[in-house]
């Protein structure tokens, strides 16, 4: 079996054809640092950064899973659409914490289902102009929803506490179960990819079996915030564990093309940078 | 299924926007470049694609900008696709940039980026004191998704 030694390109063909767990967990591990360097892109955003590498970790195990080398495109493009379509559409399906008026606030927040509505209605993605008339907004209102809701965020662990700090914070230094939560890992590698305190948090329910009362009076929070909170670490895990199921093949990428600077058109993913890019090092 | 419907009134077909070339600014840009393909009726997903796009090509031309920089952007429109000039000026030259230099690190991810959202782009070195991008995409024809 190829170690980390051999070029990705063979370990991705090598987990295509065996599913090899631990292989997997490398090839995601490697690749982390495009996650990484993709969620710093959306960091001023208003969602916290380890939120962002939590979502765009989900990308990528999607796509690790799901790139077929067969079709030979290169990974890290195909990595790259798949991680940005997470963040986008982690993005569009959060709540607010802007300084955003309400009237903008209601109007992005219709903005979502109404796309996913006229998209099934009509078969496409729907136009700005559809989706005015579809809510009975101007196209203007429209747009100015959609850039305003470039600054929304979700609640978070590390949101401020009542008693100053962040619920993070609170999660405390020391984990006497780590070694358990290790464990767990190796059974479930998608947990790994959450944020420690996250994971912690977890952990104080599901290993510790804290009921969400006690985790609440030890986090000096109400109950209803821990069931949120876990809500959404599990959510993260549920989107985690079933990524392999979703079988994003990279031949479900799009299959725009584009042109190099001589006018050549070229399949998109293995379309070569102009000439003076030509000194981009490669990923992979 | 639903077909587009011509639009009574007539789009420009170049559109100039001159703005001080700071992150500040990019939502201007994505709101004057949104808008223009609002009106020859990008999709959705377009947009949100055009979106990221705009702001990676500023970004990446403004890089290492002086504070009294300003980035030029022309748009140029028609029914079927979007094209955007960015071009920033003065900016410090480091040409050709070595494969250390911070801007290939920032450049590269854009490049990532940019060929993830848009159809055509380019990042030119900078020459003469002024950086130069451009990024076209184009609209997907509205047919019914299978």
């Amino acid at each position: 079996m190829p170690t980390r030694h051999a070029p990705v390109a063979e370990r991705l063909q090598l987990y295509a054809n065996t599913r090899d767990r631990e292989l997997r967990s490398e090839l995601i591990e490697e690749h982390l640092e495009l996650v990484e360097r993709l969620a710093r892109r959306f960091a001023d955003r208003g969602e916290p950064y380890d939120d962002l590498v939590q979502v765009g970790s989900i990308g990528l195990i999607k796509s690790v899973d799901g790139f077929d080398p067969d079709l030979g495109h290169e990974f890290t493009a195909y990595a790259t659409t798949t991680i940005l379509g997470e963040l986008k559409r982690h993005f569009r399906d959060r709540g607010w914490s802007i300084r955003a008026s309400r009237r903008v606030q209601e109007l992005y927040l219709e903005i979502g289902p109404t796309v996913e509505a006229l998209t099934h209605r009509y078969g496409r993605s729907p136009t700005i102009r559809e989706i005015a008339a579809e809510i009975g907004a101007t196209e203007d209102a429209v747009l100015e929803a959609m850039e305003a809701g470039y600054g929304y965020r979700s609640p978070s662990l590390d949101a401020p506490g009542p008693e100053g700090g962040t619920l993070g914070d609170r999660l405390g230094e020391q984990d006497p179960n780590l070694e358990l939560i290790d464990s767990r890992v190796t059974v479930m590698p998608e947990l790994a990819a959450l944020p420690e305190r996250e994971r912690r948090l977890i952990t104080m329910r599901f290993v510790e079996e804290l009921s969400q009362v006690e985790i609440a009076e030890r986090l000096g929070i109400s109950q209803m915030h821990v069931s949120r909170l876990l809500a959404r670490s599990l959510a993260t895990l549920h989107r985690l564990v079933e990524a392999p199921s979703d079988r994003v093949r990279s031949n479900g990428a799009r299959p725009a093309q584009k042109r190099t600077r001589s006018g050549q058109k070229q399949n998109r993913p293995e379309a070569q940078t102009p000439d003076n890019q030509s000194h981009s090092p490669r990923r992979d | 299924m639903a077909r587009h419907m011509p639009r009574a009134d007539p789009i420009p077909a170049q559109v100039l926007l001159v703005v001080p070339a700071r992150p500040e600014m990019w939502p201007v840009v994505r709101m004057t470049a949104t808008a223009l393909a609002s009106q020859v009726d990008f999709p959705f997903d377009g947009i949100e694609d055009l979106r990221l796009a705009v702001t990676e090509l500023c970004s990446s031309c403004a890089f290492d900008a002086g504070a009294e920089a300003t980035c030029e952007c022309r748009f140029e429109i028609s029914d079927s696709q979007f094209e955007m000039h960015c071009q920033v000026s003065p900016v410090i030259e480091t040409q050709p940039p070595s494969e250390d230099h911070p801007l290939m690190s920032v450049q590269d991810l854009s490049r990532q980026i940019l060929r993830a959202t848009v159809d055509e782009f380019e990042i030119r070195p900078a020459t003469d004191g002024m950086r130069y991008g451009h990024l076209l995409k184009e609209r997907a024809p509205s047919v019914a998704l299978q």
